[in-house]
């Protein structure tokens, strides 16, 4: 499959780095559109659309820059989305109805798992709560651990709206979980 | 009264239990995932291209509709507007033409002699 590859220009080596890096990224990557756009659908496809064009375009950088730039990507996928979607929705187009992820909470653990069930739905309701620039500078430096810096770079701002989004995240998240 | 979350405990409790969801996501959501990489490494195509056509489409067809309606529009107003264009023009040629006075001036003057003869007022 991967020989395949070689026809979009790629080597052997740089296809099994790029199959590796879009692996261990696109599940998370997949959650952080699904909390920007709410449809499980809708995130899959923003997230192949942005895998597609890091391949297409950005393969040949150098792979530590690609974290970077895959991210960028999806944020202007999600942007681009929400626009389409504001326009369909000013056409009077019905959007897709809003459909939740229920995660296959398998374990053998019934305490953890009510535990981790109850926690998950209110941290997962409470980022979901998050205004959209909010929700998106908290994930990009919480869970991605991506700078000030880096994340102003995916987000396409300055970093004091950055540290801005973000403190006020926190400071949701802190009433929405202390309130919960 | 509860103490507050710090930063630092809301990073840790938001972290686990996103992980723990991206640990739980369904199987056909992981092989979702999986293929469109495969297809991405591929150059393949993806839903949304389809349904960027089909979006183009909506647009070409709107557009075609807004054009057509432009040209009805402008015809029907550019036909209006010749005759009125052609009236005023010729009004225009007739009165700014010397002939046409001299002519319509003679032509006062002989109604004026005709009306003062059978007037009798020359005789």
């Amino acid at each position: 499959m991967l020989n395949q590859s070689n026809a979009m220009g790629l080597t052997a080596n740089r296809q099994q780095l790029l199959d590796a890096f879009l692996a261990g990224i696109e599940k998370r990557a997949f959650k952080i559109a699904e909390f920007a756009v709410n449809d499980r659908d809708e995130a899959l496809d923003l997230v192949q659309n942005a895998m597609y064009k890091l391949v297409q375009r950005y393969s040949i950088h150098d792979p530590e820059q690609w974290t970077l730039l895959f991210f960028r990507i999806l944020q202007n996928e999600i942007k681009d989305w929400k626009r389409k979607a504001w326009i369909r929705g000013w056409f009077g187009y019905t959007e897709h109805d809003t459909e939740q992820i229920v995660d296959a909470s398998i374990t053998a653990d019934p305490g953890r798992l009510y535990r981790m069930e109850v926690l998950h739905e209110q941290l997962q309701q409470a980022i979901r709560n998050l205004p959209y620039r909010q929700q998106q500078a908290f994930l990009l430096r919480s869970w991605e651990n991506l700078d000030v810096k880096q994340t102003a770079q995916v987000m396409n701002c300055s970093t004091g709206s950055v540290k801005t989004h973000y403190a006020r995240a926190i400071s949701r998240l802190r009433e929405q979980l202390a309130g919960g | 009264m509860s103490k507050p979350l710090s930063e630092h405990e809301i990073h840790q409790l938001v972290n686990e239990s996103l992980d723990y969801s991206v640990e739980n996501l369904d199987e056909e959501l992981v092989d979702r995932l999986r293929s469109g990489r495969k297809r991405a490494l591929l150059g393949g195509s993806s839903r949304t291209w389809q349904w960027q056509w089909q979006w183009q489409w909506q647009w070409l067809s709107v557009g075609a509709v807004a054009g057509l309606l432009l040209v009805l529009v402008f015809s029907w107003s550019g036909e209006g507007t010749s005759i009125i264009t052609d009236d005023m023009y010729l009004a225009d040629e007739m009165l700014q033409s010397e002939e046409s006075m001299d002519l319509m001036q003679e032509l006062e003057f002989y109604y004026w002699l005709e009306e003062t003869q059978e007037s009798g007022e020359l005789a």
